[in-house]
């Protein structure tokens, strides 16, 4: 039954994980000008229902892998996977509840993000960055809320198949 | 051990997947999000069509290739439209803000080649291609904070250097130049056909004390609403 769960919760990350990547190259998804990071605001979200760093890792290497399918690995591949590693051991260590604690994360990978991986562009363009930032962070606090409903990773308790 | 193992392996066949990466999956995967892309798009265009009127955004960017080619006809300039245009259509775009980079499905089977000015419409020039693959084509547009293309303004033809950004600026105008808004932007660099339109001048900014002043770029159409382009060929 628990291997069942762990299947079937791994499955449904990993689709997540490949809709969310397809989305993120979407040409029209732009709101006002600002393209959000869904695969990074899915992530920071799943790293509350996931407690197997290896999956997580699993999970983010595939994730900015596909975001970027151009050939080889590219800076913003190597950070996203960096901030993500980052934020999934942060997330038991602040002081707030899992949603707050998902939306400033969110947020503060955004920022670290930008930080690795073109510092000028936090200067010379802070409103996209802030913006960016909210979207991220408002993002991951809607995941977070709608993953909770969904039997957790290794979860045996709630299992009804 | 045996998840170490399987992790071992997972890093591999991602490194692998990394360094092999294919232009199909590029492909593949561009397409995917385009068809996304334009669905998730249709609601939200839909009531903004509510809010603020339908179809003005169309109107406003067919005003502007009209104006721009009575521009282009009236000063003799170059006509995109004399020349040779391969039609593309954005299936991809990069997926981070610090960034504006198109993904094209023409490459150079289509006869896309390198340095390419990319333009909406057949006559607004948008960009140039960064990089060519057999199918398909990077695009790095004016929304670009790398991007820099001198230009000139208006009747009189003032010089001014274009520098990208999401709201794309008009910069190293001369102090005592008169421009206002309004005035045409067309391109004045080597990379591109002499006049190519890129938009009007929006609000002039002049500093007291400055050699220079700085004007906005007003462009006529939504840079992430860009279904179709056209590219310049030699």
């Amino acid at each position: 039954m628990r291997v069942r769960i762990h299947v079937f919760t791994a499955v449904l990350y990993l689709a997540l994980v490949i809709i969310a990547s397809v989305l993120q190259r979407a040409p029209n998804l732009l709101w006002f000008g600002i393209r959000p990071n869904i695969t990074l605001a899915l992530l920071v979200a799943l790293s509350f229902f996931i407690d197997d760093f290896y999956l997580f890792l699993g999970l983010s290497l595939i994730a900015s892998a596909l975001v970027n399918p151009a050939s080889g690995f590219s800076l913003e591949e190597i950070v996203s996977v960096l901030v993500l590693i980052a934020a999934f051991f942060l997330r038991a260590r602040l002081p707030f509840g899992p949603a707050t604690s998902a939306l400033l994360l969110a947020a503060g990978a955004t920022f670290a993000f930008y930080l690795a991986v073109q510092i000028s562009f936090i200067t010379s363009d802070f409103i996209a960055v802030f913006f960016e930032m909210l979207y991220n962070a408002l993002l991951a606090a809607f995941i977070y809320f709608l993953m909770h409903r969904i039997p957790r990773y290794g979860e045996t308790t709630r299992a009804s198949f | 051990m045996v998840r170490r193992i399987v992790l071992i392996l997972g890093i591999l066949a991602l490194v692998t997947f990394g360094v092999l990466k294919t232009e199909s999956l590029r492909r593949s995967l561009g397409m995917i999000g385009e068809r996304i892309g334009v669905s998730l798009a249709a609601p939200a265009r839909f009531i903004g069509d509510l809010a603020w009127g339908g179809g003005s955004g169309d109107l406003k960017r067919e005003n502007a290739i009209l104006k721009a080619e009575i521009v282009s006809l009236s000063h003799g300039f170059f006509s995109p439209k004399n020349g040779h245009l391969i039609s593309a259509h954005v299936f991809s775009s990069y997926p981070f803000n610090h960034r504006d980079i198109l993904v094209l499905d023409a490459g150079s089977n289509e006869g896309v080649s390198l340095g390419s000015g990319v333009l909406v419409g057949d006559v607004l020039l948008l960009g140039y291609v960064q990089s060519v693959t057999l199918n398909t084509s990077n695009v790095r547009t004016i929304f670009d904070a790398d991007v820099s293309i001198p230009v000139k303004i208006g009747e009189k033809g003032i010089d001014a250097l274009l520098v990208g950004g999401r709201t794309p600026q008009l910069t190293l105008i001369v102090s005592e130049a008169v421009i206002g808004s309004g005035d045409s932007v067309y391109s004045a660099g080597s990379q591109f056909p002499y006049g190519l339109s890129l938009g009007e001048v929006d609000t002039v900014k002049a500093e007291p004390g400055s050699a220079f002043k700085t004007a906005t770029l007003k462009i006529a159409y939504d840079p992430g609403n860009l279904d179709a382009v056209s590219i310049l060929t030699p």
